[in-house]
């Protein structure tokens, strides 16, 4: 009798335990379809709903963690309890235009969420989708921002860098906040139980959240505790393990608002190498007609050819593993979004500084027009210029399009000497695996590359080329097909060119989709009042500094900074005291620290030259009325 | 004492298997590529202990139930494998698996696919299943044979994984069993 009921009830349930198996295949086809357009977006554009709205493997934490993230962790993002900001707006995330103030829940999340975010229910570094919604950042993040004026805020511009999104303080915040073991599933869900007593899932949806949510943490909190050997500490807010606890923020997380360390996370992750040594800071740039016959190659220093590959590196570096990446959505969402910004204002509109600020008097037309030639002359030969009756930029100048060496433009190096950047083209390259004969090329050039440190006796380098190509062999299993976004080295048939690219090397091919080069390259750039701070290092707060017409300060404020439409720039109190910093700018960029350094760019007259002859200095405010207008 | 119904066993590991393969899938780093290999695995698990029965009772004794269900089980769990290893890991495109593996290592594979299935429908269709003579019978021993075999080439010889290696050590283990137990059944009749 009991062994019958015990068969019984195994019958059950294995029954039980296959229907719930086929419940949840179901499921998967359900969660891993897309939002339907018109509920996130109100236009059709693919490129802007993919840049705006579109996943790009950047998942962060569940919907209903970010829903109470103020009330659970709220302590592991604020130094002190004294800023009545939100915790979006503390770190720069852009306030949704459709927000109404009320309580974020799942069922308003998509107006409540700050601008650049999205909602999809893939588990964040996996490719498994579940019915719990996560959250993620796509492009516009950090690739959107607003003017602050007098009258307020202007609306979002898509496309110009967000000048004050602080996306390393925020990660770092993130891994404080994982790592609080007070942080659990079961308190999250509590917490927003009581936050939006409407939205009950039911008990039997509730255990799965309750289980996938705590198995997102686990997988979280040991990613982040892995790292803590690679990566050191959490920084930032509370670094008093590293430092003194009134350490100022600048001297213990320094990149601050509107910059990013791309190369350390590229270091990180491409190579698996720490990347603390790295000071290659970089302002969050501008994503406007980046056309490939405007800027063949793109970044400050021209390492990357083609804007998906550009895209692609940036989601890589931002964490987005390559298993994400290849999900159709998101591969899709990088082609359509960089696909859209090679057009982003000459086929998408953005608004033009007189439109930001219309009761800027018009400049003068003669002096518009003496701007218009004093640029031509001085200014064009490496930016190419605008025609400003068409309205098209035109892509020609002697040294445009060229890599201008260090010595030449006399720019903060870091950028562009960092530790191991001679190895990164090759292991991004071979980060994707390709099929066929490009996976063939893949493996033979990271032979060589292997071959070539023995015979050198760079053992350690031939070790990483020896991990990365059982990495290439790993991937190679895993995607049989080849990664969708993996991409041939070059251009044309030969790449020996590519191949023999090395830092310090003055003309690199064009062919070649990675390069590493140790000068910046010459690019256009229109819009150029959307680009402030200046230099690519964010160390000049004002177009008239940049053009030596004003002092460059030795440190300032920065953060929400308001905009000065005259100087085209932020305005940004100067100081070398961080305490001296107003609540809503309080990043102290000192300039005299590493990677930091305003110097360069002394075209087409030093600060010296601008001093001594008045003539110059009307010249460059020619020049300044006609960068306004571009 | 009533008997368990043979299917029990081979229904309630058919089940714990396939929830391993999901829920396991939604942990591992790849969807995909996990639930394409646990199925392998599990397909190679289900199949051993018919594999067990046949090579101990095949031409000797009639196979029953046992084997007829696991076999089964085991034939499901490998076409559940087609769908995760050919149509997500493959897009199903099965000339990309022979332009990948070669025809050596991708033809006998799909060959068990077809040769499992018919033996699967010969299994549940003939009367004579458990004691199946002629045409039939050498189709059972073409089957067992070639499983066996490209559940040691790619379970043992590949090495794609600890999990696999130990899954074929098993396998071999299992199978070199029930060839001593037949073996000495002979000797001793």
């Amino acid at each position: 009798m009991i062994r019958a009921i015990v068969n019984w009830v195994a019958i059950l349930a294995s029954l039980a335990a296959l229907i719930a198996s086929g419940l949840w295949l179901w499921g998967e086809r359900i969660w891993s379809r897309p939002p339907a357009p018109d509920a996130v977006s109100g236009t059709e554009d693919p490129g802007y709903r993919a840049f705006v709205h579109g996943p790009i493997g950047l998942e962060i934490f569940p919907l209903k963690y970010a829903a109470v993230i103020e009330a659970v962790s709220g302590h592991a993002f604020r130094r002190d309890g004294a800023d009545p900001r939100s915790l979006w707006e503390i770190y720069g995330f852009l306030p949704n235009p459709r927000a109404t103030g009320a309580p974020l829940c799942a069922a308003n999340a998509r107006d409540q969420l700050p601008y650049g975010f999205t909602i999809t229910r893939t588990l964040p570094g996996r490719a498994a989708d579940t019915p719990v919604a996560f959250v993620g950042l796509t492009c516009a993040a950090c690739h959107s921002g607003r003017i602050r004026h007098a009258g307020g805020v202007s609306a979002i511009i898509d496309g110009m860098g967000n000048p004050e999104i602080d996306v390393i303080g925020f990660s770092e915040a993130v891994r404080t906040a994982v790592l609080d073991p007070g942080l659990t599933a079961d308190r999250i869900l509590q917490a927003y139980a009581e936050q939006c007593p409407g939205d009950d899932p039911g008990p039997v949806m509730a255990a799965i959240e309750r289980w996938l949510i705590a198995a997102w943490l686990d997988g979280f909190r040991a990613s982040v505790a892995e790292g803590l050997r690679r990566y050191g500490l959490p920084r930032w807010p509370h670094g008093a393990e590293i430092a003194a606890p009134d350490t100022p923020r600048h001297l213990l997380e320094p990149a601050g608002p509107g910059r990013t360390r791309p190369f350390r996370s590229v270091v990180r992750v491409a190579l698996d190498l720490p990347g603390e040594d790295n000071h290659a800071f970089s302002k969050i740039p501008v994503v406007f007609e980046q056309r490939r016959d405007l800027r063949p190659r793109s970044q400050f220093d021209g390492s990357i050819r083609d804007p998906v590959v550009r895209a692609f590196i940036a989601a890589y570096a931002s964490g987005a593993a390559p298993v994400t990446l290849a999900r159709p959505e998101v591969a899709a969402t990088i082609r359509d979004a960089a696909r859209w910004t090679e057009t982003l204002g000459i086929d998408s509109p953005v608004p033009s500084l007189a439109e930001i600020f219309p009761d800027l008097p018009a400049p003068d037309p003669a002096l518009l027009a003496a701007g218009a030639a004093a640029y031509r002359e001085d200014c064009a030969i490496c930016h190419g210029w605008r025609d400003l009756e068409t309205g098209r930029w035109i892509a020609e100048g002697a040294l445009l399009h060229r890599h201008l060496p260090l010595d030449r433009i006399g720019t903060d190096p870091e950028r562009v000497t960092f530790p191991h950047g001679r190895l990164l083209p090759l292991a991004l390259w071979t980060a994707l695996p390709g099929a066929g004969e490009l996976l063939a090329a893949q493996r033979r050039r990271l032979d060589a590359a292997r071959s070539a440190a023995l015979a050198a006796s760079r053992m350690g380098e031939a070790q990483i080329w020896a991990e990365l190509r059982a990495r290439l062999d790993r991937s190679a299993r895993q995607f049989r097909l080849g990664h969708p976004l993996a991409f041939a080295e070059c251009t044309g048939p030969d790449c020996s060119a590519c191949a023999a690219e090395a830092p310090g090397a003055r003309a690199p091919d064009p062919a070649c989709a990675l390069t590493a080069t140790a000068g910046y390259y010459t690019n256009p750039i229109p819009r150029p009042w959307l680009r402030a701070p200046f230099l690519h290092n964010g160390s000049v707060p004002t177009l008239r500094q940049l053009l030596n017409l004003d002092d460059r300060p030795v440190a300032f404020c920065r953060g929400a900074n308001a905009y000065d439409p005259v100087a085209i720039g932020l305005i940004a109190r100067e100081t070398l005291d961080p305490a001296d910093c107003p609540p809503e700018t309080p990043f102290l960029f000192d300039t005299r620290l590493r990677g930091n350094s305003n110097a360069g760019h002394d075209f087409p007259f030093t600060r010296a030259e601008v001093l001594a002859d008045p003539a110059r200095a009307a010249r460059l405010e020619a020049i300044i009325a006609y960068l306004g207008r571009i | 004492m009533p008997r368990a119904p043979a299917i029990t066993l081979p229904l309630a590991a058919f089940a714990a298997a396939l929830a391993f393969v999901v829920a396991g899938g939604v942990m591992a780093g790849d969807v995909a590529l996990f639930r394409a290999h646990a199925t392998a695995w599990m397909s190679a698990l289900m199949a051993m202990p018919a594999m067990w029965h046949f090579l101990r009772r095949a031409g000797r004794r009639p196979l029953g139930q046992s084997w007829r269900l696991w076999w089964t089980a085991g034939w499901l769990m490998i076409v559940i494998h087609m769908w995760w290893g050919l149509g997500a890991l493959h897009q199903w495109d099965a000339a990309s698996v022979f332009a990948r593996q070669g025809l050596a290592i991708a033809g006998p594979t799909f060959l068990l696919e077809l040769v499992w299935t018919v033996d699967v429908v010969l299994a549940w269709t003939r009367r004579d299943w458990a004691d199946a003579r002629g045409w039939a019978g050498a189709w059972h021993w073409f089957a067992w044979a070639l499983a066996a075999a490209c559940f040691f080439v790619s379970l043992i010889l590949f090495r794609n994984d600890a999990a696999s290696l130990w899954t074929g050590a098993l396998m071999l283990a299992v199978l070199l069993s029930a060839l001593l137990r037949r073996l000495a059944a002979m000797e001793e009749a």
